[in-house]
């Protein structure tokens, strides 16, 4: 980023290739189903402030990703209200619960996450479970659901998670908790049935 | 193996679900070309420009021009215009007529001789203003700002003229300064439409003190008496009868004498003893002067009417005489005038005049 600021139009290429795709993806998935068709417009709108705040951009201890990501969630925002969503980035809407841990025996069915040679059943099944996973984030709290995909499909860090949304270690760790639980329980009570001839 | 175990090490990861997430519909989603090329064609437009635009942003115009563009500082800077325009538009403007009449010491002080102020030459306008600001310094304490524009009053009065208010000026100053003390503080007038529709407050003073009541009032008090001069000589100059040029002067002249000469050269009567100018009866002539709207007197003043003769080194000056509707201004030389006034200010104007000159 400081060598695009210093007028070297490669280095915005290279970024723009190496984050492209997770930020489309983040986009696309926060802003959900009803907004699919927005994703472009705020894909583009956080590149183009990155652009402008070239000049501005100060490491201060985040990643460029985290930054990025950040500029993103804004823009995210940004679009929900214009939308006329209430966005409500309170996610203690479930204080005083625990989070829910996965105990069930559906989960237990589950075919195992790391096999590398999948087997064609074990495909289509975690195929079934991607889709009803983007049903499941739909439900969940912005808050909740930009936490989760940074952490678990980006790959942020909490720290960076806590950074990229500008709240503390233990609000983002609290938040991404709740997503989790929330996302089990709805994962586990629909594939319950699905896993029956699938699991092993 | 459960969930649980099969979890990263960071306790927060869950292998399950980032593997549906991994296989979602969406996964391989990607901004589409012509997107991208667009975004990374901005990118590189955006690095070319800096190198035009550089020169323009040292300009110190255009830097200019740009903080003025912030919103803090053109809203500040469009309220100092309002605030400018707004002063312009009322300054030198004459005192509405329907307004009550200000403080006895401000309303009367000096209506510069030349009624039309427009035909009047410069030294002559400075002389009253010279007058005004000498006025306001003998009727209540001198204040920074009434020295301010006393002082810029003289200088633009021609050197001999500057001198003579100069002495003026000294003198009216120790008589504030040993008056001062004993000036009564009195609530200001009620309106003379009110005084209509009201039947007469017996007690209250109707008319204003010289002397403001509150010392913090003192700097704009200063400022309100300085202009208000050229008010009143505007208020006058319209209102006046056409061929009442003789009547104004003499006006003028009454109130220069009055105000401007020492005290201890007046004297007045009301029956056979004269007694020295005190500065309860200046401040009531300087009241009259405020409310009364003289001109050609059509009658002569009623036998029952209470009168004040006004002697200047020992030689009648001026008659003032009060009736139930009326007030009268008969001079030793000239013409008599008078002014018509409602029963109930006649009233109170005949007490307060009873009060100042017992």
């Amino acid at each position: 980023m400081r060598a695009y600021a210093g007028g070297d139009a490669r280095a915005f290429e290279r970024l723009y290739a190496r984050h492209q795709a997770g930020l489309y993806r983040f986009v696309r998935r926060l802003l959900g189903t009803a907004l699919h068709a927005q994703t472009d417009e705020v894909f583009q709108d956080t590149w183009l402030r990155v652009v402008q705040a070239r000049a501005r951009w100060e490491p201060q201890g985040a990643t460029f990703r985290t930054w990025l990501y950040t500029l993103a969630h804004h823009r995210v925002i940004d679009m929900l209200r214009r939308s006329g969503r209430e966005v409500s980035l309170d996610a203690r809407a479930d204080d005083g619960e625990a989070p829910w841990e996965p105990e069930g025996t559906a989960w237990q069915h589950w075919p195992a996450p790391t096999s590398a040679a999948s087997h064609t059943e074990e495909l289509a099944f975690w195929r079934r479970a991607g889709e009803r996973l983007l049903r499941c984030l739909e439900q969940l709290p912005l808050a909740q659901r930009s936490a989760f995909l940074m952490h678990h499909d980006d790959g942020l860090s909490l720290d960076e998670v806590a950074s990229a949304l500008e709240v503390g270690f233990e609000t983002a760790k609290t938040r991404l908790r709740y997503a989790m639980s929330k996302l089990r329980a709805c994962m586990g009570a629909h594939l319950a049935p699905i896993t029956d001839g699938a699991g092993r | 193996m459960t969930p649980r175990d099969a979890r990263d090490p960071d306790s927060e990861r869950d292998r399950w679900l980032a593997e549906a997430l991994r296989h979602a519909p969406d996964a391989n989603a990607a901004p589409s070309a012509e997107l991208s090329e667009a975004i990374l064609r901005q990118a590189r437009n955006a690095v070319k420009t800096p190198v035009m635009a550089a020169p323009a942003r040292a300009h110190p115009l255009l830097a200019l021009w740009s903080w003025l563009a912030r919103p803090p500082v053109a809203a500040g800077f469009a309220s100092m215009m309002v605030a400018v325009l707004v002063g312009v538009m009322w300054w030198d403007k004459p005192i509405d007529d329907t307004l009550p009449p200000r403080a006895g010491g401000v309303a009367t002080a000096p209506a510069p001789e030349a009624a039309p102020a427009e035909t009047a030459p410069p030294g002559a306008r400075a002389n009253a203003t010279a007058d005004a600001a000498a006025y306001a310094t003998a009727a209540k304490p001198a204040s920074p700002a009434a020295a301010a524009e006393r002082r810029a009053a003289a200088d633009r009065a021609p050197p001999a003229e500057a001198r003579k208010r100069a002495n003026a000026d000294m003198t009216a100053r120790s008589e504030a300064k040993s008056e001062a003390p004993s000036a009564p503080q009195q609530p200001p007038p009620p309106p003379e439409k009110e005084a209509a529709a009201q039947p007469p407050a017996p007690t209250p003073a109707p008319f204003p003190a010289a002397t403001p009541p509150a010392a913090a009032t003192a700097p704009a008090r200063a400022r309100d008496e300085a202009a208000e001069p050229r008010a009143a000589a505007g208020t006058l100059a319209k209102s006046a009868p056409l061929g009442a040029a003789a009547t104004q002067r003499l006006q003028a002249d009454t109130r220069a004498n009055v105000l401007g000469i020492p005290a201890e050269r007046w004297s007045w009567r009301r029956d056979a003893e004269p007694h020295a100018m005190t500065a309860a009866l200046q401040r009531w002539l300087a009241q009259l002067e405020g409310i009364a709207r003289w001109q050609p007197a059509s009658t002569a003043p009623p036998a029952d009417a209470v009168t004040l003769r006004l002697a200047q080194d020992g030689t009648p000056h001026t008659t003032i005489a009060i009736g139930a509707d009326a007030v009268w201004r008969l001079p030793a030389q000239g013409a008599a005038l008078s002014a018509p006034l409602n029963p109930a200010a006649a009233a109170t104007l005949k007490e307060s005049l009873l009060a100042a000159a017992p």
